[in-house]
């Protein structure tokens, strides 16, 4: 074993194993939508479950917070490339987030948003004070999240750059912030709300305005979610079993593999197996903020719970979306969807999980 | 390296707001377990009926495009039903059977069909498979009356485009071809679907924005035959915006029958607002073989032909253009007043330069020869003359200012700027340095220089026009009652006397009794015109007299002419590869064309 064996009797076993439980059920729930498929989504996840893991065990091997202490360096280079993908990268879905690499195609904003956390977590220990804080010390942070959202708002991938956003503001909510601030935080984010509207691109305002009002398009953007709850209801209680789910092979969902996997997964698993999915993902985001709870380190704890948010935003977001009460903004389910970048990123941020509790006897 | 730690206030806040967060979240998955209880198991029965009878089928509903229209509103192309018949493998038991009677019924080969339906494998079984398009009625309707015991069979209306057998102008209006997979993943506003129509050449492509419609969708329910039951929800197409063009239906009739069974262009328009009254390339080829998307037949025909009909020699076929380029040497040597026009130069039927012989086209000679005989005659020999004392650099200068080595900026794609060599441009090109010689051929529009038909309507619409040239167009107007397209593509001055002597001079060519454009002579109006006859091999590797030529060693035959002189209204430029002299070949083009023109204005009392 490469790890101290001191060291590898205390990782947190039982998240791991829900962890790789999560993508065993998203390989099999891939199993089933490339049955009727040309592409070979399976085999192709597995080598990114397998690519992750061997990831996820070197950064165990070292101490999170050696890592830390070079999270500007690492974060630098991530936003470095997502520039960089703006002048070179391909282009998907309207927005130019992809950077081909030796065949593979790389989406350097799921990078960017561990080293972001990295970053933050580093900043909120380092730079702000005890207690009672004020404004002026939310700025560095604040000045942090503008420049890493820049290159991706100008992708444009506003669905990614609301995530860092969501995140953020979620590890903001642990810091012990002057109340007022808060206050005055909020009700500017109110007020600047419907300027966002003028930059969102054609196909998202499309998007959000169905979803305030499905009436207004029930063929194109509307067509997907109820297709989507269509499979999600038909699932019933015990669903129609492996590989039987019809309106996954008939085609009428739309992007199975990646946004709408939950959907395949209830109509073929039923109530039942929906249960059992966001029971393993409460499991996962339970036993991350435990290490948070339990980490004896200011930043230890600030790292683990932006990436505990971070897995509990991106599953939340997701569900949602197929349920039809959120716009369908492209937010994959961690270890569930299918996607090399998204898995890669997931199983660093379950590194830096297992990393922290391990250590935290120290 | 161990830690030290110190609890503070701080980690004791950040410790109860963890704690915070594990109920937060605990509520979040719950309302969303409470929400697919609700979903799964109290309306689970509700979904699952929907499931099972999902039958619900969205179909594009094709918009049809819009229409071309003539300046004066006729129509020219326009849209009309074509019937496909399709297969929805989803409703059939057995595909294989419906292909069989499928196949006896229309007598179609049936591994043809199977072939098809092989091509779709991998697709949803309730995307429609064409079978056959353009069904004609007997089809139909023999299909119609069996449709009951041919479950998944059935037939699709779609718009097909029509052009008009009247006036075809195929290279001008262009045709369809289905979007490939770069019109497809374009980030447009509104995309392409797959097997869609799109412009591919000629305006329909040019306009392609405006003509295309926003197709519509149709949700419906249907039953176990494939048979609609009931509409769930429709948005109707929306058609294309129509445009007007600046083509004469019947001048570019009289142009494309002139032209039938011979290989060129012609080039009428209006030197006072650059509209294309008529633009002809031959050979001609039917734009309706492509309304619904060509066959590869077809195509290879096309591509394979040896004359490329689908190449629009008006814009794109560069040739030298002989003695029409005469012109240009009259023009410097009046502008330079290196001559007076009364003086004359002797012509034995042949100029000696060094110790080469050029030859004028008339081996007997013309013998003494004045500036306006020189052009009525076309006498080479005077204008070996010019051309020496004139100097290339002064003659490439007015050339260049007549417009020679410039594209005219027309909507359609591929027009080519012709060539305006000068020694420059050789030492560049080949490294050879620019001789006398050059300069003689040069002169005559031989040689080096090349000129496309519309290119050459534009340098005679300059001297029409008394030195403003409007960009030529195709687009009259976007609307019924829109305002005239007229732009000026460039201006130039030469003295007043210069434009007086051309025109006067081109009417001479055409009306005098040893004009050689006699043939361009149109009843009741005066025509001003250049014949140009532009060698393809020197005269010497032709075959002997008496003996026939091979059509690939045969002249390019040229006639420019405007009409009436003053203030001409058509400036029409003929161009025949191959096509023999230009005075007894391309002259009696332009005549039928002007002809046409003329009958056109009268018909309609303008």
């Amino acid at each position: 074993m490469l790890v101290d064996r001191r060291l590898f009797l205390s990782i947190d076993f039982p998240l791991l194993f829900a962890v790789l439980l999560l993508c065993g059920l998203g390989c099999v729930n891939l199993k089933s939508i490339c049955c009727f498929s040309e592409a070979d989504y399976f085999s192709k996840q597995l080598v990114w479950v397998l690519l992750g893991f061997l990831l996820m065990v070197v950064i165990i091997n070292t101490n999170y917070i050696k890592i830390l202490r070079s999270s500007y360096f690492f974060h630098s280079f991530s936003v470095v490339l997502l520039v960089f993908v703006y002048f070179f990268g391909t282009s998907k879905y309207g927005a130019q987030s992809w950077l081909n690499v030796a065949g593979f195609n790389l989406q350097p904003s799921e990078i960017a948003k561990i080293t972001f956390i990295l970053l933050i977590a580093k900043c909120f220990s380092e730079n702000l004070p005890q207690k009672d804080i004020r404004g002026k010390d939310m700025i560095l942070p604040f000045l942090l999240l503008g420049l890493t959202i820049a290159p991706i708002c100008i992708q444009p991938d506003l669905g990614t750059a609301s995530m860092f956003i969501i995140t953020f503001l979620s590890m903001v909510f642990f810091v012990n912030i002057n109340k007022k601030f808060v206050g005055v935080f909020f009700s500017s984010c109110l007020f600047l709300t419907p300027a966002v509207w003028f930059f969102l691109k054609d196909y998202q305002k499309v998007r959000i305005r169905f979803f305030l009002n499905p009436e207004l398009d029930p063929l194109n953007a509307g067509y997907q979610l109820i297709q989507s709850k269509i499979a999600i209801g038909s699932g019933g209680l015990f669903g129609k079993g492996f590989m039987q789910g019809t309106q996954s092979h008939l085609r009428f969902l739309p992007e199975q593999h990646t946004d709408f996997v939950f959907s395949v997964w209830a109509e073929e698993w039923g109530f039942i197996g929906c249960l059992f999915l966001i029971l393993i993902v409460f499991f996962i985001i339970y036993r991350g903020l435990r290490i948070a709870h339990e980490c004896k380190n200011l930043s230890g704890t600030y790292l683990a719970v932006g990436i505990t948010v971070y897995f509990f935003w991106q599953a939340i977001i997701n569900i949602l979306m197929t349920l039809g009460l959120f716009p369908v903004v492209g937010v994959p389910f961690p270890f569930f969807s299918y996607g090399g970048s998204g898995m890669v990123t997931s199983f660093m941020g379950v590194a830096f999980l297992l990393n922290i509790g391990m250590r935290k006897i120290k | 390296m161990p830690l030290e730690f110190k609890e503070t206030t701080q980690d004791k806040v950040l410790k109860g707001k963890i704690k915070i967060a594990v109920v937060i979240v605990a509520v979040f998955f719950s309302l969303i377990i409470l929400r697919l209880c609700y979903l799964q198991i109290i309306k689970g029965a509700k979904y699952a009926e929907l499931s099972t009878n999902n039958r619900i089928r969205q179909t594009a509903l094709p918009a049809p495009r819009g229409h071309i229209f003539s300046s004066d509103n006729q129509t020219l192309v326009d849209n009309t039903p074509s019937f496909d018949l399709i297969l929805i493998p989803q409703d059939t038991l057995s595909i294989d059977a419906v292909l069989n009677d499928v196949s006896a019924l229309l007598s179609i080969n049936k591994e043809n069909l199977a072939d098809l339906v092989q091509s779709r494998r991998g697709r949803p079984r309730f995307e429609p498979i064409v079978l056959k398009k353009n069904l004609s009625w007997n089809e139909m309707s023999t299909v119609l009356s069996k449709k009951n015991d041919l479950p998944g069979i059935s037939i699709d209306v779609v718009p097909r485009r029509r052009y008009l057998t009247d006036v075809r102008a195929p290279h001008v209006f262009g045709f369809l071809g289905e979007a490939d997979q770069q019109d497809i993943s374009l980030s447009s506003s509104r995309p392409y679907r797959r097997g869609e129509l799109i412009g591919k050449y000629g305006l329909e492509k040019w306009a392609e924005d405006t003509l295309r419609g926003t197709c519509g969708f149709l949700q419906t329910e249907v039953d176990a035959f494939g048979k609609r039951k009931n509409v769930l929800a429709k948005i109707e197409p929306r058609g294309g915006k129509d445009i007007w063009t600046t083509l004469i239906p019947e001048v570019q009739k009289a142009a494309e029958h002139m032209l039938e069974g011979k290989t060129g262009a012609v080039v009428a328009l209006n030197p006072r607002n650059g509209h294309i009254l008529a633009m002809a390339s031959a050979p001609l080829f039917d734009p309706n073989l492509f309304s619904r998307g060509i066959s590869p037949e077809n195509w290879r025909y096309f591509t394979s032909h040896p004359h490329h009909p689908l190449m629009n020699r008006a814009i794109q076929s560069q040739q030298p253009p002989g003695s029409i380029f005469k012109i240009v040497t009259i023009v410097a040597a009046l502008e330079e007043k290196i001559i007076d026009p009364e003086h004359t130069f002797f012509c034995p039927g042949y100029f000696v330069l060094g110790n080469r012989r050029f030859g004028c086209w008339k081996k007997e000679g013309h013998g003494h020869v004045n500036m306006q005989n020189s052009l009525i005659v076309s006498c080479d020999t005077y204008f070996y003359n010019l051309a020496l004392r004139l100097g290339i650099d002064t003659l490439v200068k007015y050339a260049e200012i007549l417009g020679f080595g410039f594209p005219g900026g027309i909507e359609l794609g591929g027009e080519r700027p012709g060539l305006l060599p000068s020694p420059g441009w050789l030492r560049g090109k080949t490294g050879a340095r620019w001789q006398k010689g050059d300069t003689l051929n040069f002169c005559i529009g031989q040689g080096f220089l090349q000129a496309t038909p519309l290119q050459m309507a534009l340098v005679y619409s300059g001297i029409a026009n008394e030195g403003l040239v409007y960009r030529p167009t195709l687009i009259a107007r976007t609307s019924k009652n829109g305002l005239e397209n007229a732009e000026v593509l460039r201006r130039f001055s030469l003295a007043e006397t210069t434009f007086d002597f051309l025109k006067n001079t081109l009417c001479d060519v055409v009306h005098a009794p040893n004009g050689t454009g006699y043939n361009a002579r149109v009843p009741g109006a005066l025509v001003a015109g250049k014949t140009g006859t532009a060698q393809v091999v020197s005269l010497k590797k032709k075959p002997e007299k008496g003996r026939p030529v091979p059509r690939h060693l045969e002249n390019h035959a040229w006639f420019v002419a405007f009409s009436p002189v003053e203030e001409p209204e058509v400036v029409v430029s003929v161009f025949l590869e191959h096509g023999g002299g230009g005075g007894g070949n391309a002259a009696p083009v332009a005549r039928e064309v002007i002809r046409a023109f003329y009958e056109y204005k009268k018909k309609r009392g303008i």
